[in-house]
């Protein structure tokens, strides 16, 4: 039956050579939106790896010359902060804060392995502050760290994969300077970065070039922040001629601002594409509608000599099925050699993912679009059509 | 063509209302999809509203940093700004800003109220409209004046319907007095927008020290306005001098990078890209044009099948009439005729429909869909561009009606009316 099905779109070949070249640009077309939106999806669903809610972030800005200074102000002002009724933790930081547009990486080695990295200087209470997940080894404690020469360090999952293999990092030493001491799952700057090896620095390490501070406040569950009073408090230790508050925002907010054109994007190319899917759809069972009308004498002599309604039916599925795959083979061969000659930097899973749910697409549009046509054949009444013959 | 063949077509098509609704609809979404895009990249490189003297205008807004095995990215600097871009931007034609977010509590909500930080030019060289009150100046700003300037749409919010200026407001934990109130901005202007305005010296210190500022990446958009003895060309070479001072004062140790400063496309084009990897307009252009003709292509090729089959149903027709004396020329018209009827069609039907989808849906497709505020950007569809994309409809539905056609003119009368296929 279905080299029967082969058989006949062969046949017509000519017929239907526009359907079959619709088909093949159609399928590289939702192909590379799969690709494009498989990839943005999971990006965004890995999510930051941090826990934002009932986050305020402060950015203090400074023009004090001593650094030994500025970094008591700002353990007297993280302890001042935490004090408050409303507060759960507190963490000062540089550069750990997500969704913000300012980034600054550098190169790490470890024996003869190198990666660059998103650095960011924070303190111990960061984990309790933005929920961040440590798999292997602890958080640096600045009590028990300081006395080493060493700055103490935490990295992401990707950074551990990329400089040690499957060795385990806890305690071993990068670029000559840093000490590992422990890993967390994942960390990204935004919801729609790619991943990317970050590390984790002690602020408080006397060997750090502290400079600037910001403040990451994580207010209790059913409070409303309050950044008049985090100001107040802010400003009673750090002179206002020293210090300055410039950004003063939920992480939440932050967060909406940072997705909203990625989201909007998303949105656009799905519908163009869903656009495009409808229309061909329309086009199909047009196009087979005039066939099966065309056919009327051959499907009454199908039946007339034993053809059930049932086999007709799925004789018309077979035979879209045919030219489906007659045309999808030629585009696979070409979609194939994204992944296989590093065209664009595409996985293989995420390839054959994105290759499952295109081709389930067409094939689910092309069912669609033979379901009224096909029943429309079976209905043919033999008597009738060989008459009118 | 005469009436009669015009009623030829007209009666196809009313005869035949599932292939005229398939290739009507065939050509009006596709119109209507790349109208969308084109206005939408269109309001991206000139939003209108304070920017729409934007083709005066240069942008710089990425700064990269390269170190020894380290980069930092980010905005410009405010230490550049004051102490290199002053000196050589002449008095008014530059203007400087910096936009965060930040909570305003109203009485039983929370709003993340986007405010920008600007130079007193600021408001001289974007062009906003007052409902009262007026901006900051020169003197408030040197003064660090905690004064604001906020949207029409935030005076509702906060103060109803009564006047605001005189009012205050706090904002990050300060005082501030409301002196002017401006008609409301799209958030599609990125050098202009926001809610709430205020002087940038309030939350700045006076430039930190040269080798320092020189090796920063900052938070500040800027803007260059040209003017007859400052054009384009001297500006961009005026910054770049400044690039080549700051690097100087770099040495070996460090090398800074400007993305700009770029007119509004390319601006639009380089986004938050790396200086360093942006492939220059052009490119951009011809992805934009392909997509656009990805688009209108797609459902010519629908289009051509549909025809083909339909040739098929039609061949006794066309039989009879080329029997009565119709030349090949005559039918061969006909069938594009029809296909060219259809598609000036549908290709209004898509522009109305563009209209509406835009009319409806103006936040959502212009604004980003989770920040609404699309509001105050004018839609123009553009009938040049409108033009062009007609005609390449056609182009492709006269191509699609062209197969058919010559199909048809070898088709012999006598054999099709005996019943013989194509």
């Amino acid at each position: 039956m279905i080299q029967h099905g082969f058989k006949i779109m062969w046949n017509q070949k000519k017929k239907y050579g526009f359907i079959l070249f619709e088909l093949f640009v159609i399928f590289l077309v939702v192909f590379v939106t799969m690709l494009y939106l498989t990839e943005r999806i999971t990006t965004y669903l890995e999510g930051t790896g941090c826990d934002i809610d009932n986050v305020y972030f402060m950015d203090i800005a400074t023009q004090s010359p001593d650094q030994k200074q500025e970094l008591e102000h700002a353990l007297k002002v993280r302890d001042r902060l935490a004090g408050m009724k409303s507060v759960e933790a507190v963490s000062m930081t540089v550069g750990g804060v997500p969704y913000r547009a300012t980034l600054r990486t550098k190169a790490f080695q470890f024996g003869d392995k190198r990666t660059g990295a998103n650095i960011h200087h924070v303190d111990e209470t960061y984990p309790s502050v933005l929920k961040v997940e440590v798999i292997r080894g602890r958080w640096f404690r600045s009590a028990d760290d300081h006395s080493s020469v060493k700055i103490p360090v935490v990295i992401n999952q990707l950074m551990a994969e990329r400089l040690f293999g499957d060795e385990n990092p806890v305690g071993k030493i990068i670029s000559e300077k840093y000490e590992v001491k422990g890993v967390i799952s994942r960390y990204k700057s935004r919801d729609y970065a790619n991943r990317m090896p970050h590390i984790f620095m002690d602020i408080q390490h006397p060997q750090n070039d502290y400079q600037g501070s910001n403040m990451l406040i994580r207010y209790k569950e059913g409070y409303q922040p309050q950044p008049k009073d985090y100001a107040k408090h802010i400003y009673s230790v750090m002179p206002r001629e020293q210090y300055r508050i410039v950004q003063s925002s939920r992480l939440e907010g932050m967060k909406k601002r940072m997705n909203s054109n990625y989201s909007g994007d998303i949105l656009f190319v799905s519908l163009i594409v869903g656009f495009l899917l409808f229309n061909l759809v329309l086009g199909l069972i047009g196009i087979l509608g005039y066939n099966i009308n065309q056919r009327w004498s051959e499907m009454g002599i199908r039946r007339a000599v034993g053809s059930t309604k049932a086999r007709v039916r799925r004789l018309i599925f077979l035979e879209m099925f045919a030219l489906t795959v007659m045309a999808i083979l030629p585009a696979l061969i070409i979609v194939v050699q994204v992944p296989a000659f590093e065209v664009l930097p595409v996985s293989w899973p995420g390839f054959i993912q994105s290759m499952m749910l295109s081709l389930g697409l067409i094939f689910f549009l092309v069912f669609i679009s033979v379901l009224y046509p096909g029943i429309m054949a079976s209905k043919i009444r033999p008597a009738l059509a060989l008459k009118e013959e | 063509m005469k009436y009669i063949h015009l009623k030829q077509i007209r009666e196809q098509l009313r005869q035949n209302r599932f292939f005229t609704f398939l290739s009507l609809f065939g050509v009006s979404i596709p119109v209507m999809i790349v109208m969308i895009m084109i206005v939408k990249v269109e309001l991206s490189i000139n939003p209108g509203g304070p920017e729409k003297d934007n083709d005066q205008m240069l942008f710089l807004s990425r700064t990269k940093v390269r170190m020894e095995g380290d980069r930092a990215i980010g905005y410009v600097n405010l230490g550049i700004i004051e102490k290199y871009f002053s000196e050589i931007a002449p008095e008014g034609s530059l203007a400087f800003s910096r936009s965060t977010l930040t909570p305003v509590f109203l009485e039983n909500e929370v709003l993340d109220v986007p405010i920008r930080y600007t130079n007193a030019d600021f408001w001289d060289i974007f062009d906003f409209r007052f409902v009262e009150g007026s901006h900051y100046n020169h003197e408030k700003v040197r003064n660090k004046d905690n004064v604001v300037v906020i949207s029409r749409n935030l005076r509702r919010k906060l103060f109803g319907m009564q006047d605001a200026v005189g009012e205050t407001m706090e904002l990050e934990g300060e005082t501030y007095r409301v002196i002017g109130v401006v008609e409301d901005v799209t958030s599609l202007a990125l050098n202009a927008y926001s809610e709430v305005w205020l002087p940038y010296t309030i939350k700045s210190f006076k430039s930190l020290d040269p080798g320092e500022i020189a090796k920063s990446a900052g938070g500040y958009r800027v803007t260059f306005r040209a003017s007859e003895d400052w054009d384009f060309d001297q500006i961009q070479s005026d910054v770049e001098r400044v690039r080549s001072r700051l690097n100087q004062i770099n040495g070996e140790q460090a090398e800074i990078l400007f993305g700009g400063p770029a007119p509004a496309a390319e601006s639009y084009f380089r986004g938050f890209r790396d200086p360093e990897t942006y492939e220059g307009n052009l490119l951009n252009y011809l992805a934009l044009a392909g997509k656009a003709l990805l688009i209108l292509f797609l459902p010519a090729l629908n289009l051509m099948s549909l025809n083909l089959t339909r040739i098929q149903e039609r061949s006794q027709e066309i039989a009879i009439r080329k029997a009565f004396g119709a030349t090949r020329k005559r039918m061969a018209f006909q069938i594009m005729g029809e296909n060219a009827v259809l598609t000036i069609l549908g290709g209004l039907t898509g522009l109305m429909m563009a209209y509406g989808v835009m009319y409806f849906f103006k936040d959502q497709i212009f604004a980003g869909f989770f920040i609404r505020n699309a509001d105050q950007a004018t839609i123009q569809i553009n009938y040049v561009a409108f033009l062009l994309v007609m005609g390449v409809s056609l182009v492709f539905s006269i191509l699609s009606g062209l197969i058919p056609s010559l199909r048809i003119s070898r088709l012999q009368p006598a054999y099709v009316l005996k019943g013989g296929e194509l």
